[in-house]
């Protein structure tokens, strides 16, 4: 069972600050859900932990056990077990998705040991039919003209494969209509275990009645607001965050979304 | 256009092949080279030119008609300067298919020019090119078609990394009274050095009505983005280079059934992404 530990992660991008002193602790076998507002810093959160060059961590750390990975490249995070379904996989063309998988499996096995290829055949094929891919995805390039919901079956499908620690799910329900919901959702459950530990990030009450969460998070403005249980959701669900803004006493005076003119105030208000 | 007088003369297609034919033309070649293609037996030749200093090559390449020939160029090697100039003429109901892999070092420029010059002539060109260092390619192809019904497709895939430079200037033209022609070029390329760079000029110019005409052209780097994405699966920076790279070549490595062969070209590809930062 590992542990990722975020201790007041403070994040910024392109000199905007978007995270403010997050802290999270996912063990395995947990399941967490984060939900918030559009513009919130949920990706931001999850880009952060996988290392994207655009984002800047400020100050805070991330570690998984005894591992600091703050300063450690993109692919050692991965390597080390770390995993993000991205909100938008991005297309390769002239890449296959097939020879992808097959160089992000060996890129994680030990350099004496060699890749057996055909029981990793059986494993893609396996898996893609499970998340009923289609068999012709594998030897497409990777993400190109895939429809929304194949894109994010293949990031399960590479979950699948990859078989992370701790695993980020950005709105993987975004794209999927009522029947790939259900078999992503069962997909991903049927991955639950003491090895993985997940972080569903969503809009929508659906996807959680397939993954169940331990754990539910709202974020606002960068910051987790609130944590409790599957109560959580319901209450979003039929009455968003006003509610939450209200009993935190947060301004909705966002200094992007408001006129120049009254811009410096604005900025002064929101930057005390 | 009478063939050549002078040089040196190579003719295939009269007798059946057991394997593929093999020129290899090394060091400064100065004699104009004629290879015409005659029409009893498909033909399959690889052409290996391995340059020195300087060198330049004139190569005149015919087909007799309903000859159906594959064609295989393969520089190899390094030299300061490497001239190619190659003339095609596809007769009527001919086939050819040209191939043809920069993997030399240095600067080279090439200048093309096909005509497809009688009906049904088929022209199949795919060139790919992989630099690196301070080597440079330009290149000027040409497709005329001079006869009805007469097909040209032309692939480039191009790889620049280092401080390489490659200019491909690409011209399509379809003639007055050719109807029923198709014309079609594909360019695409990726940067992987700051410093290298891809300029590809595609041009078509149909003097016809009933005609099929097209081109794509493609030149990016890898971006962030993209390379975020890789790296996320664990890939590191130069496997998630490679792996880019090697959508652009796989096609042509595939292509190549001899062994020894497909392993030097893919050792000679490997050292070039290899050095790419
Ligand atoms: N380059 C940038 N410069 C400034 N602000 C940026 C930049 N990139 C992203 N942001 C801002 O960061 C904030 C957080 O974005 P993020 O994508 O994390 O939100 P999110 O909670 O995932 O939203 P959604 O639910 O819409 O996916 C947004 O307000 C966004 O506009
Ligand atoms: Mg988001």
């Amino acid at each position: 069972m590992s542990t990722l530990r975020i201790q007041k992660l403070n994040v910024s991008v392109d000199g905007t600050m978007i995270l403010k002193d997050v802290d999270l602790v996912v063990n395995g076998g947990e399941t967490h859900a984060i939900m918030g507002p559009n513009g919130t810093g949920k990706s931001t959160l999850a880009s952060a932990v996988m290392g994207h060059p655009k984002y800047t961590i400020e100050s805070g750390t991330i570690t998984l056990d005894d591992l600091d990975l703050t300063d450690l490249p993109v692919d050692e995070r991965s390597r080390a077990g770390i995993f993000l379904a991205m909100q938008n996989p991005v297309e390769v063309p002239g890449v296959t998705n097939f020879d992808f998988v097959k160089t992000a499996v060996q890129a994680r096995m030990p350099a004496d040991k060699k890749l057996r290829i055909g029981k990793f055949i059986l494993e893609f094929e396996d898996a893609a039919a499970k998340l009923k891919m289609g068999s012709g995805l594998a030897h497409r390039y990777l993400n190109e003209g895939f429809s929304g919901g194949e894109k994010k079956r293949n990031e399960i499908l590479q979950m699948q494969i990859l078989k992370p620690k701790i695993a980020f799910l950005d709105e993987i329900d975004s794209g999927l209509d009522v029947d790939a919901l259900k078999i992503v959702g069962e997909a991903v459950t049927a991955m639950k275990s003491p090895d993985l530990g997940m972080v569903l990030i969503t809009h929508y009450e659906r996807l959680l009645d397939y993954i169940v969460p331990d754990f539910v998070h709202i974020m606002i403005k960068g910051r987790i607001v609130k944590t409790g249980g599957r109560e959580l959701i319901r209450k979003i669900d039929s009455e968003g965050y006003d509610w939450l803004k209200a009993e935190l006493g947060i301004d909705d005076f966002d200094e992007r979304k408001k006129p120049a003119a009254l811009g410096t105030c604005a900025t002064k208000v929101a930057g005390k | 256009m009478a063939a050549l007088r002078t040089g040196i003369r190579f003719t295939f297609g009269a007798k059946p092949q057991r394997e593929p034919a093999a020129i290899v033309l090394s060091g400064a070649c100065t004699d104009p080279i004629a290879i015409r293609f005659k029409s009893a037996h498909p033909s399959k030749v690889r052409c290996f030119l391995l340059p020195s200093a300087t060198s330049a090559w004139t190569m005149a390449i015919e087909t007799d008609e309903r000859a159906a020939a594959v064609l295989e160029f393969y520089l190899i090697g390094t030299a300061d300067r490497v001239v190619l100039e190659r003339s095609v003429r596809v007769s009527a109901g001919a086939s050819i298919q040209l191939s043809t892999l920069f993997l030399n070092g240095g600067k080279t420029s090439v200048n093309d020019r096909a005509s497809i010059m009688g009906e049904g002539g088929t022209l199949r060109s795919e060139t790919l090119g992989v630099l690196s260092g301070e080597d440079s390619v330009e290149a000027v192809q040409t497709v005329r078609h001079a006869a009805p019904r007469s097909v040209s497709d032309l692939v480039n895939s191009l790889v620049a990394s280092d401080a390489s430079q490659i200019v491909f200037d690409v011209t399509g033209a379809i003639q007055k009274g050719n109807a029923g022609s198709r014309c079609k070029q594909q360019n695409r390329g990726v940067l992987l050095g700051e410093k290298a760079s891809i300029e590809v000029s595609p041009k078509l110019l149909i003097d016809e009505y009933d005609v099929e005409a097209g081109h794509g052209c493609a030149i990016g780097r890898i971006n962030a983005d993209e390379l975020f994405y890789l790296s996320s699966r664990g890939l590191d920076p130069m496997t998630a280079k490679r792996l880019v790279v090697s959508g652009y070549t796989a096609p042509y490595v595939q292509r190549i059934d001899d062994p020894a062969l497909r392993r030097l070209v893919e050792t000679t590809l490997l050292s070039k992404i290899g050095g790419a930062s």
